[in-house]
């Protein structure tokens, strides 16, 4: 099945180089790193065979990723078996476990200028004004290197679908491999449905926006740190996007703390190859509501911030950088003695 | 055979016969293998019935040529060549043995669609230097926005079983006949052949996935000559469901009933209007595999012609048809097929001829090799044998018949 329907754009080895792939944007996936952009499932970790046989059976709406639903529902689970071959990401995890879409709430006002305010302080810095004119979005690129333009939300159609459920989903789990992060451990399930009912009204009535009264934003409160923690800034301006200071030095046991200070959203993740053998267990303990395997949650208002928590954690370099501005070169250390 | 005469036989041959092909310009389009929408060219598996009861689209935003590459247009060739070799027999002498090279035949065509609603298909054909249109339509995709309703008018293909809908040999001229009982013709009546892509008016409907199905034609028969052509109106429908088996070896059945009403004039008004009906079902099983199956079809129909169209008789013909094909899809991109049609004549419309007058057997086996070399250019061949057997052939000698063909053929397609 993957030989008639597949290897043209995702290449006969899995690695999305097939003979069209060049003229396709965006490329095709490559599927030996295991990084599935659709899921139902958090930031970072594999989707669900249901995740990826949506995917397949409803294509992806302006790509050359066309619809299988017609094929008999065991061939596409045969073709998502194979596919599963070709990472080793498979034979050593699991999926993860697929995040709950609760009931809509009715669209209103309210919940749409809530969901601007939101979108303006969380999504705007890449989708800009909705149609993906961000400040950055010429600027980012995914994890196999190509460009990656942040999607246009006032077309009537996105990739996945244009039901709540498919805008929330893609808000709470992000797109693995690329700079849009998974916000599931920095929105609760209200807000994520206010920026929805936001999305949605871009789409629909976008002469009516302008009538529409952003809510005040304010830093969401975060637990405190502790009295000896190092504060590191998350800094977005005209100089650029970085961690202040880029290297700090901590012993065992002391604490980090990470605080936006303009330019947001910021987060902080490790690099799980690039930390001391043994230590991605402590350090994901001590971290503050992860939306991922080592990725903090997204710091959207300025003010906000996480702690980290090196306790029990081996002592070595600790690589991090901000998921949304990793492009732009925000990333740093922290060395624990 | 004189010369005259073989060459009559093979001019009539071109005129009557079709080629159906996959189409590059959609390979091209998608970035999809040919393989994608054909179980084997041209046989269409269960996502190109789907693409192309949409009209030629999947609906995924890549459909309008705005949205594609530059570099895209809606066009297509064909170019063809083959060797036949002929061996007949009737129960008195040899009338053919001998072996010749096909001049063959170039389409150059369009075939896609402009914005949501509309698809379109022009496919002119060029054989012996003269040009004809295979087929030429206009669709007018999900009328009042529903798949349940789609408008298709020009020289159409009318909505026939699976594996009939596409002829099974490369050539257009199939040297004996179309090797369709479907296109049987009785003896001494006018010719109607289902596969011959008539003039009309086509409402179609489906549901997501093509599972179920539905073709209703008002069309012209083909069977009449040029000038009478809107004095012959004559309908065709069929419908189908799709059932996908959840486990075992039994993979995909598709259930099918179709039957058609055509008319001949033959005077000025319409009560010299007279019919020429086939009715009857289909049914296909898939097995073994998706990715390389092994299809099963098996139609059984019966055909009646009004007795006023048969010279001398005094009653309607009426005769059983029927065929079994297999495709067996081994690696891709071979394809083994093989079929069996038959044709036993149940009322000689002549009274005093023999029960079995006309009947005809015809067996057919090949193996077929179909392959893209880019997604701009795909290449393949074909080799086959045919045995038809003709019971009591008046076209010859007025004796059994039996002809041998050895067919091989090799197609470019761009």
């Amino acid at each position: 099945m993957y030989e008639r329907f597949c290897t043209q754009c995702h290449g006969p080895r899995g690695n999305g180089g097939g003979e069209v792939a060049p003229y396709a944007n965006p490329r095709p996936r490559d599927f030996r790193q295991g990084l599935f952009k659709f899921r139902s499932t958090p930031f970072g970790s594999l989707p669900t065979v249901a995740d990826l046989d949506r995917t397949v059976s409803h294509g992806l709406y302006g790509t050359l990723m066309p619809p299988f639903a017609a094929i008999n529902p065991r061939a596409r689970l045969d073709v998502i078996a194979y596919i599963q071959t070709f990472s080793p990401r498979w034979r050593n995890e699991q999926p993860g476990q697929p995040i709950a879409v609760p009931a809509e709430p009715a669209s209103t006002g309210e919940s749409v200028a809530s969901g601007r305010t939101l979108f303006a302080n969380a999504c705007s810095s890449c989708h800009g004004d909705g149609s993906g004119n961000g400040p950055l979005a010429k600027s980012l690129v995914d994890a196999w290197g190509n460009p990656d333009q942040p999607a246009d939300l006032t077309r009537h159609h996105i990739k996945t679908g244009v039901e709540g459920q498919d805008i929330y989903l893609r808000i709470m789990t992000g797109l693995n491999g690329t700079p849009m992060p998974g916000f599931a451990g920095s929105l609760s399930p209200d807000k994520a449905w206010d920026i929805v009912h936001y999305v949605e009204h871009l789409r629909r009535h976008p002469e009516s926006l302008d009538s529409i009264v952003p809510s005040a934003a304010s830093a969401t409160p975060s637990a405190p740190a502790p009295s000896d923690a190092v504060t590191i800034e998350m800094v977005g301006d005209a100089k650029g996007y970085r961690f202040e200071p880029s290297s700090v030095t901590i012993h065992v046991g002391q604490a980090v703390r990470f605080v936006n200070k303009i330019g947001g959203p910021h987060n902080v993740t490790f690099w799980p190859d690039s930390i001391p053998s043994g230590a991605q267990r402590p350090l994901q303990a001590g971290m503050q509501n992860t939306s991922g395997p080592l990725t903090g949650p997204l710091l959207i208002n300025a003010g906000d911030a996480t702690t980290v928590s090196f306790v029990g954690v081996a002592p070595g370099t600790y690589k991090f950088y901000c998921m949304p501005h990793l492009a732009l070169g925000m990333h740093g250390q922290i060395i624990v003695q | 055979m004189t010369r005259l005469q073989r060459l009559l036989l093979a001019l009539t041959l071109f005129a009557i016969a079709r080629p159906a092909y996959g189409i590059p310009a959609f390979a091209r389009k998608y970035g999809l293998k040919c393989s994608a929408c054909h179980e084997a060219v041209p046989l269409l598996n269960v996502l190109g019935r789907a693409f192309r009861d949409n009209g030629y689209r999947f609906n995924n935003g890549k459909d309008d040529a705005i949205n594609t590459d530059p570099s895209y247009w809606p066009i297509f060739a064909w170019v063809e060549e083959n060797y036949q070799y002929n061996y007949s027999k009737s129960d008195k002498k040899t009338e053919l043995n001998d072996g010749q090279l096909s001049p063959g035949f170039a389409i150059v065509g369009a075939m896609g669609s402009l914005g949501e609603h509309i698809s379109f298909n022009v496919r002119p054909i060029s054989y012996f230097g003269g040009i004809s249109f295979d087929a030429a339509w206009i669709r007018y995709n999900r009328l009042f926005n529903t798949d349940a309703l789609n408008v298709r008018v020009g020289q159409i293909d009318l909505d026939m079983p699976i594996a009939t809908a596409g002829e099974r040999d490369f050539t257009v001229n199939d040297f004996v006949g179309n090797l369709r009982s479907l296109s049987y013709t009785v003896p001494g009546s006018r010719g109607f052949d289902l596969l011959g892509n008539p003039l009309g008016v086509e409402l179609t409907g489906h549901d997501p996935g093509s599972v179920n199905r539905y073709a209703l034609t008002f069309f012209t028969n083909s069977a009449v000559a040029s000038h009478q052509l809107w004095n012959s109106p004559s309908v065709y429908g069929r419908v189908s469901h799709l059932f996908q088996v959840p486990g075992g070896f039994l993979r995909d059945v598709e259930v099918g009933a179709f039957g058609t009403y055509a008319t001949v004039s033959l005077g000025p008004d319409s009560a010299r209007l007279k019919s020429q009906e086939r009715y009857g079902a289909s049914l296909d099983f898939w097995l073994a595999s998706d990715a390389l199956p092994l299809h099963v079809e098996a139609i059984a129909f019966q055909g009646r012609d009004d007795k006023n169209l048969i010279a001398g008789a005094t009653r309607d013909a009426l005769y059983d048809g029927g065929d079994i094909q297999i495709d067996y899809v081994p690696a891709l991109p071979f394809e083994l097929f093989a079929r069996y049609n038959l044709v036993r004549n149940v009322t000689q419309a002549v009274p005093g001829q023999p029960g079995s007058f006309g009947d005809q057997s015809i067996y057919l086996f090949g193996i077929q090799h179909m392959e893209s070399l880019t997604s701009r250019f795909e290449w393949g061949w074909q080799l086959h044998y045919s045995l038809q057997y003709d019971h009591l052939n008046m076209s010859v000698d007025g004796t059994n018949n039996l002809q041998h063909v050895v067919w091989a053929g090799l197609i470019l397609a761009f």
